[in-house]
């Protein structure tokens, strides 16, 4: 007895340990939406579908989803468009692909809780009565009624539980632009996510869960490459088993290049790589470079200021800051030729931001709504964000009660979710 | 709990076969043979196939205090390389080795008449030789243990020759390697 005991025990240690995986449903299968007469949906259609929806049919999501599209541009120049909707319930969210065909409008894609590993296909059709002759026009005259009947199943099911959306109101937009930011590109890799934290494929994965910006850790590679990666040490929990061991530091990037992959397989990402992602690829508008390392900024100002002057030729709304965390990199920032016209980011206090003349101060949220000392930046002209807020609980309390302009979660889609369905 | 149970069956067989009364002593092992590594690695993601060896020599060096009574305390080290590979690609080839140096507390009792059980926890220093567009030796320090079992024959008052099965386990990094050994065991020092 006590033989079969010690089994059970360390067989429930084991099982306890081991990191649940959670596998993407194909959702590729759906024959109407193959079909070779469905066509991309225009700019217009899309623009005029953004909205809060009343959900109806089905309480698996809560009663109400904030719906909106995104972009990701792919190795050929060639653009897809995702519309998102985040619900308000277990911070679930769904990620379509949209077409029309027959006068109707189709979205196909997949739907994920993040606080669980469920998931499954999900479904809409748009009919021409309920709203897709009207979208479908070339200049959408809204507000019109518009429903989406929906059918998602678990996993890899075909999906037969119904649900239905009708649009309520417009997404919220408030006075000055609101930054959703995603932290290390996009979500720990604890999310379960499908890519790897502070990687290219996340980057372009991220603007699908709601992001406006991302924050992301900088380091330096023994041959001063600057590169994207949280932690000190190669460890099991970013990179998948490679014989490297030790500080990130002492490899060439070509090294960690050849011998090292992500979590998920991917490549240690290049900053240069990165930003070029989220110029080029991306509607990101914001990006917080975390430094994560005690050295000369020199490099990574170079890169910020050539990355904001490509996105001005382009004409791309693009902002480029350098994280200061604590007095370490206040200082090396203040070493750096032309620190005061450098955009930067200080997590410390009033004074260090003054100090530092950074545009954007960023206090812990356990510090809390902190409303008196927001208001005295923001009469400066300045922002001021919250980082890192995963608790949904917080992120309704910070939006309802605070007046940040922006919030950096783990979760940006429960964000989304919240600022978009204010009224 | 598994281990503990079995523990007190043996001392209980132990006891039963009247051992000489023990007098305390310093005792040094030392020996080798060939390790396998046994954690999940089938095939690292950038190795060129059929590169992944997972053989290595290993050696250990342990030095026990043997106390009057059963249980003994002693520290061990040695020298295992967990696994090495080749990757190719268009700036060349190169080839990593990481090698580990085990520093451990160890318990060790007589189970049985010659046959010992030993576990071990501490530390593992581990090292990658990585040699890629430059020679690169990086160390990280991380927690593991190690059990073995051991058979010992003597071959006179204070030297014996003794077989030993091991796994090294640096658990903070999923690493592990059976080791199968021939250690060469000397009562250094005795108390009369």
């Amino acid at each position: 007895m006590k033989n079969i005991s010690a089994i059970l025990i360390v067989s429930l240690f084991f099982l306890g340990c081991k990191k649940t995986q959670v596998a993407m449903p194909d959702s590729s299968q759906w024959a109407l939406f193959r079909d070779g007469a469905a066509a991309p949906l225009p700019y217009a259609t899309r623009q005029a579908m953004e909205g809060v929806y009343d959900i109806a049919g089905n309480d698996n999501f809560g009663s109400l989803a904030a719906l909106k599209w995104s972009y990701v541009v792919n190795g050929n120049n060639d653009t897809t468009y995702h519309i998102s909707g985040f619900f308000g319930k277990d911070i679930a969210y769904f990620i379509c692909e949209g077409k029309q065909l027959n006068g109707q409008i189709l979205l196909s894609g997949y739907w994920r809780k993040m606080v669980s590993t469920e998931t499954g296909i999900i479904r809409f059709t748009i009919d021409p009565a309920n709203g897709a002759t009207v979208l479908l026009n070339p200049s959408p005259v809204l507000p019109t009624a518009i429903i989406l009947d929906g059918l998602f199943g678990n996993g890899q099911d075909e999906p037969k539980n119904s649900i239905t959306l009708s649009h309520n109101r417009p997404l919220h937009n408030g006075a000055a632009p609101f930054n959703i930011l995603a932290h290390r590109g996009g979500g720990r890799n604890s999310d379960l996510l499908p890519v790897s934290e502070n990687s290219v494929e996340m980057i372009l994965k991220t603007a699908e869960l709601g992001s406006t910006g991302i924050e992301i850790d900088v380091r330096f590679t023994k041959d001063g490459i600057p590169i994207l990666y949280h932690d000190n040490d190669i460890n099991l929990r970013l990179t998948q088993k490679s014989g490297l061991v030790g500080p990130i530091e002492n490899y060439t990037y070509a090294q960690l290049n050849a011998f090292v992959r992500l979590i998920n397989g991917e490549r240690i990402p290049t900053l240069r790589q990165a930003l070029s992602a989220a110029l080029y690829k991306t509607p990101l508008t914001f990006i917080w470079l975390d430094t994560k390392y005690i050295g000369s900024l020199e490099r990574v100002q170079a890169l910020q200021f050539e990355f904001m002057e490509l996105a001005t030729g382009l004409g791309r709304p693009l902002q480029i800051v350098i994280g200061l965390p604590a007095e370490a990199q206040v200082n090396m920032f203040l070493e750096l030729p032309d620190y005061n016209i450098t955009p930067s980011l200080c997590e410390l206090s009033l004074a260090d931001v003054e100090r530092t003349n950074s545009m954007i101060w960023a206090p812990r949220f356990t510090e809390g709504t902190q409303n008196e000392n927001v208001a005295a930046i923001q009469a400066q002209g300045k922002k001021a964000f919250v980082w890192t807020l995963d608790v949904p609980e917080f992120i309704e309390q910070f939006i309802r009660d605070g007046q940040f302009d922006g919030i950096l979660s783990n979760f940006p889609s429960c964000v989304a979710y919240n600022y978009y369905v204010q009224q | 709990m598994l281990v503990s149970f079995n523990i007190s069956t043996a001392q209980q067989k132990v006891k039963n076969e009247r051992l000489p009364r023990r007098k305390p002593s310093f005792v040094l092992h030392a020996g080798g043979g060939m390790s396998y590594y046994t954690a999940g690695i089938s095939q690292t993601s950038v190795a060129i196939p059929g590169t992944l060896n997972k053989w290595s020599p290993a050696a250990t060096l342990r030095l026990m205090w043997y106390p009057r009574y059963r249980l003994r305390l002693g520290i061990e080290s040695g020298i295992a390389n967990f696994y090495r590979y080749n990757v190719r690609d268009p700036d060349g080839e190169g080839k990593v080795t990481l090698q580990a140096v085990p520093v451990l507390v160890v318990w060790n009792m007589q189970v049985r008449p010659r046959w010992n059980i030993y576990a071990g926890f501490g530390s593992y220093f581990l090292t990658s030789w990585l040699d890629y567009r430059g020679k690169v030796r990086s160390t990280d320090v991380v927690l593991g243990s190690n059990v073995a079992v051991s058979y010992t024959q003597p071959i006179n008052r204070r030297v014996s020759a003794a077989a030993e099965i091991k796994l090294m386990n640096a658990f903070e990094t999923k690493d592990a390697a059976l080791t199968l050994q021939l250690h060469f065991v000397w009562k250094v020092f005795q108390w009369d």
